[in-house]
């Protein structure tokens, strides 16, 4: 059975419970406006390019879609993401993010580092949506069982029940992430409306532990302390402790140019994601602060 | 102000460190007496003068005294070793780059009219120059073959202080006595008693010496006692007592044997010179003596940690004298004085004690540049070992390093060492083993470049300038080829080290004795100096520099030449020898589109096969102690030297880059754990000179409980891939600073940033920046 990924990261410490290894697929039903890792949004392979490691070399002009003037232009819409240019290019300034492999192989390297998982580490499959290839999806979670794999899953919630239930059995843990509360704001930021979600994470947090995790985009996704009210009495009533907070942050500014998109976000920080802390600690939540500390 | 922070202030004030020539004036002034005797008297002799006149020093609060220099930190002068290299340098020793020395115009003349002109032709240098092949000579001066260090002396041992606290000085002073009398009453007819018994007198004179020079201690502490009142006074009243006793006497309580150890060790300083000279397993050979004060109520935990803190403090007292070329070669001026923690005992059971915990204690509490803390993990390790040295590496103790015992011991297993002895190995020096008890391993004998091999490999035997000074093997048209030719390279150089080692070793049995250490590590009923091969255990240790780079350019050559032919042999070669002048896109695909050593599997083939070829070779030779050579990967900082003076790489590496650190990959895996795999797939038990492995993270990836556990089950799936030894280095803002001025050299480093782990240098200068100012915002 094969899928797509974007990525296997080894030596993952925020994912999860231990030392864990991310494998990220590829495809998305979100557009989050913030979102820091565009290449994870479309189910199909992608030409990125890097023109700071561009050496002009030329040795990539061998299709219609790379053309030499002065320097290299792209044209996107003739690329199929054949991945010649990335094996070409010297600098890999050019490269194609995203590939289909099969579910075996994807844990075959996953257990490359069963030494450093034994006591509380394993896989973490996220996104992208994992949800978005069921199949795939099932199948390596299933191989990863029976390897006795400890087993996160890092998702927005978006798909129906169905693909949910099928794979939740060989689920340890779920990292669920809560885009926005509010459901007009959700379809605003994300283009997806969140009843679904809420139910899904309503369903899911019956079967196992789940872990919240928010991204602040303050003025967008959280505007003020009340917000953070409404995400406490989500947890409270699902009976869930657990929330990590995320920084925004604009690393993936640069991606987006190598995708040959634009990143228009702006945010102002005033601190929202402390005082979102607070609050929610004062509700009685585990919350931590990830990223830049 | 509490006594640690007050005792530690002098070596964080950042006051330049002073050249001392007391011990070199002394020393000189007793060898010039004594032309005409025998060596090892004389040098008897010599330390016993060094011993009777250096400045007798006791600093405020001090509770372990005994001062390598009278103003610390400062540096000794071994005028009969390398010491004399920085002559030429004395006069803006105080201005220069890195690592600058002050020393007075008085002192410089006292060097250049009393002690310089005696040693010209004396040195160990001068009479190794007169021994060594001079093929060899030549090579260990271009310095980018090897370093050859014996030519400064031995030292690099761990002291069997077991033995010596359960006799005393007075213990081994009678033993030599009684040999002497034999002697002269004509007891003893072989003719090599003759050689003996002059050993034995030697062994008199220094263990005379050596307990003269505690009495001296004992006057100055009553001396300052009446100048004082109250607690001070009190407390040296008490070390007075102390310093009479020790290291006479087997010492009663701990802190008499903290203090015989220090006394013990400044003397060999004196004796020999500031490298590796190592205490051993301390928490063992100390606990009988803190175990026995704890259950009289003698002493508590605070205040032993307060004793073990001023015992650590001491051993910073010294810096090296290394000229400007051994600073490039031996940078960030260590005198590597280890002491090992943990591990198991001669039985195999743990032999984790409290006052383990109180030395980590210390360590945490001291936080100075020495001792090098070796801890050693086993599998019956307590939990609790583990997680003291995970804390303290996250609080950012970079001292400590951890050592795998099941390896280890599996290794001197290998080498036909008995089982006890093997269990209770110790650290010396940075990373060097040694067996238990009686051993003289000399860790620290070379550091070879193997990455000029591949060069001169790649140009036929020539260097790149064009001299033959390798082996010809004609033209190289397949791997298998290319192989031959660099180990018939790796062959002859390890060969002209060894050669330069011997000779080395050889000068030192002649011109340098050392009665003192004999005393501490030989079979003293053998009788002979230690120089001579009376230890139980004589290796050499030699380690190899520059793994990374061959493995990473023979996967290169063998991807991009051989399977993709994307170039020839020969246009490679030519890129090579210009340095990539014109080659860019070529290097960028050597680079980029090669498989790297800890990334891919094929370059952890070629680091596996590339260690063995260097054991292989070592350890054919046998050294004039009559023990093996030993092969070990470490660097030191001659990783950057070598790269100084090492052409361009198949691996993409340019002209004179710094060559790879120890056994770790060049950075780039973007995973711990993968570069892991890669350290791991060589046989570290065949390195039993031990292995080198720095991991640089950042303490944010660790954070909490739950971090600590992390960094716990890191280090333990290292272990149990079979890697022996590894350093953590925490990283901090200035670190991070740095690290964006000169990425090159921090491409491994690892921060937490957002949802995410992120190489430091892959981020925006902006993004480095936001993370900076977090971090210091949130410290």
């Amino acid at each position: 059975m094969k899928g797509i990924i974007f990525d296997i990261q080894h030596f993952c410490v925020h994912d999860g419970p231990g030392i864990r290894t991310v494998v990220f697929l590829k495809g998305c039903p979100l557009r989050c406006i913030w979102c820091c890792n565009p290449e994870s949004q479309i189910l199909a392979p992608e030409l990125m390019f890097d023109a700071e490691k561009c050496i002009d070399c030329k040795k990539c002009a061998v299709c219609d879609a790379i053309k030499f003037e002065s320097t290299i232009s792209l044209n996107r819409d003739l690329c199929n993401a054949c991945g010649v240019c990335d094996e070409v290019c010297p600098t890999n300034a050019l490269r194609i993010v995203g590939k289909h492999v099969e579910a075996r192989e994807v844990i075959e390297e996953v257990l490359k580092d069963f030494v450093f998982y034994k006591k509380s580490g394993g896989v973490t499959f996220s996104g992208g949506e994992p949800f978005m290839q069921p199949d795939f999806l099932t199948e390596m979670l299933r191989i990863s069982k029976e390897e006795a794999l400890d087993v996160a899953i890092e998702t927005s919630g978006f798909a129906s029940w169905e693909k949910i239930e099928r794979a939740i059995r060989y689920i340890d843990h779920v990292l669920f992430d809560i885009k926005a509360v509010d459901g007009e704001k959700h379809v605003l930021l994300t283009g997806v409306r969140n009843d679904l979600i809420l139910e899904n994470l309503r369903r899911i947090s019956k079967e196992r532990e789940v872990v919240l995790r928010c991204v602040i985009v303050e003025g967008y996704n959280f505007e003020s302390e009340e917000d953070a009210l409404k995400l406490a009495d989500i947890s409270r009533s699902l009976g869930i402790e657990r929330i990590d907070l995320l920084r925004y942050h604009r690393f993936g500014e640069k991606k987006y140019r190598m995708l040959g998109r634009n990143y228009e976000l702006k945010v102002r920080d005033t601190g929202l994601i402390h005082r979102i802390r607070d609050v929610l600690k004062k509700e009685g939540l585990r919350v931590s602060v990830g990223g830049l500390i | 102000m509490d006594r640690i922070k007050l005792l530690r202030q002098r070596f964080i004030s950042g006051k330049k460190p002073r050249i001392f020539v007391d011990r070199a004036k002394f020393y000189t002034e007793a060898m010039k007496a004594t032309e005409g005797e025998p060596m090892i008297l004389r040098q008897a002799k010599a330390l016993k003068h060094v011993l009777e006149n250096i400045p007798v020093v006791i600093f405020p609060e001090e509770l372990i005294v005994g001062a390598m220099v009278k103003d610390p930190p400062g540096a000794i002068m071994y005028p009969e070793g390398v010491g004399l290299r920085v002559l030429p340098e004395l006069d803006r020793i105080g201005e220069r780059k890195n690592n600058p020395l002050e020393i007075s115009a008085e002192d410089i003349e006292i060097i250049r009219n009393e002690i310089a002109p005696y040693w010209m032709d004396k040195s160990l240098g001068a009479v190794a120059e007169k021994i060594a092949p001079k093929f060899c000579l030549d090579l260990l001066y271009r310095g980018s073959f090897y370093v050859a260090t014996e030519i400064a002396g031995i030292s690099h041992f761990s002291v069997d202080y077991a033995s010596l606290l359960r006799v005393g000085l007075e213990g081994i002073k009678e033993f030599a006595r009684r040999k002497i009398e034999e002697f002269e009453n004509l007891h003893l007819t072989e003719p090599e008693e003759i050689e003996k018994s002059l050993f034995y007198k030697a062994v008199e004179i220094v263990c005379d010496a050596v307990i003269n020079f505690a009495r001296r201690y004992a006057e100055k502490a009553r001396e300052l006692a009446e100048k004082e009142s109250g607690r001070r006074r009190e407390e040296l009243l008490k070390i007075a007592e102390i310093c009479e006793w020790v290291p006479a006497k087997p010492p009663r309580n701990f802190w008499e044997a903290l203090q015989f150890v220090w006394f013990m060790q400044v003397a060999l300083h004196m004796e020999s010179y500031e490298q590796g000279i190592s205490m051993g397993r301390v928490d063992q050979y100390l606990y009988p003596y803190y175990e026995r004060d704890m259950k009289s109520g003698l002493l508590y935990f605070d205040e032993a940690v307060e004793l073990v803190s001023c015992l650590w403090i001491k051993t910073n007292e010294i810096v090296p004298l290394f000229d400007e070329l051994l600073t490039t070669y031996f940078a960030g001026m260590p005198t590597n004085q280890a002491v090992t923690l943990g591990g198991v005992n001669e039985r195999g059971e743990d032999a984790t004690n409290e006052l383990t915990f109180v030395m980590l204690e210390a360590t945490k509490r001291v936080a100075l540049r020495q001792p090098n803390v070796h801890v050693r993990i086993s599998e019956k390790s307590p939990k609790s070992l583990l997680e003291k040295c995970a804390e303290l590496i996250l609080s950012g103790v970079n001292a400590i390093s951890l050592f795998n015992d099941s390896v280890i011991i599996n290794g001197w297993l290998k080498l036909g060492v008995p089982l006890s002895d093997a269990r209770n190995y110790t650290t010396v020096g940075c990373v060097e083993l040694a067996p238990g008890g009686k051993s003289y391993d000399s860790t620290d004998a070379a550091l070879f470049n193997i990455a000029i091999c591949l060069e001169l490999a790649l140009f036929n035997g020539e260097t790149r300038f064009g001299e033959k000074l390798g082996v010809e093997c004609g033209e190289i048209n397949s791997m298998e080829e290319l192989f031959d030719c660099f180990e018939r390279q790796v062959e002859k150089f390890v060969k002209c080290m060894i050669l330069t080692c011997n000779s080395f070793e050889v000068a030192n049995q002649i011109a340098k004795p050392t009665p003192l250490i004999s005393v501490c590590n030989s079979q003293l009923e053998i009788g002979k100096d230690i120089t001579l091969g009376s230890a139980k255990y004589n290796f050499s240790g030699v380690q190899m520099v520059g793994l990374a780079d061959v493995a990473d350019s023979l996967a290169a050559i063998d991807d991009i030449v051989f399977k993709k032919k994307l170039v020839s042999l020969q246009e490679l070669i030519k890129a090579v020898r210009d340095n990539f002048e014109g080659y860019e896109e070529l290097r960028q695909t050597l680079l980029n589109k090669a498989p790297k050593y800890g990334r891919d599997e094929i370059a952890n083939r070629y680091a596996k096969i590339v260690a063995e070829i260097f054991a292989r070779e070592v350890m054919k030779y046998r050294n004039p102690r009559n023990g093996w050579y030993l092969p070990g990967i470490y660097s030191m900082s001659t990783h950057v030297g070598f790269g100084m003076l090492t052409g361009a790489l198949p691996s993409g590496r340019k002209a004179g880059e710094p060559l790879s650190n120890g056994i770790a990959p060049h950075p780039y895996t973007k995973s711990l754990t993968s570069a892991m795999h890669g350290v791991t797939s060589i046989d570290h038990t065949l390195f039993m000179n031990g292995v080198s492995y720095i991991i640089t993270i950042s303490p944010n990836l660790f954070r909490g409980e739950e971090g600590l556990e992390k960094l716990i089950s890191l280090i333990e799936g290292y272990f149990a891939l079979g890697g022996m030894n590894c350093h953590f280095n925490v990283v901090d803002v200035a670190k991070l600073i740095d690290a964006q001025k000169n990425p090159e050299k921090y491409r491994d480093l690892l921060v937490r940033v957002a949802g995410f782990s992120a190489y430091f240098v892959d981020l925006t200068k902006e993004v480095q920046d936001e993370i900076i100012a977090k971090m210091i915002e949130e410290a």
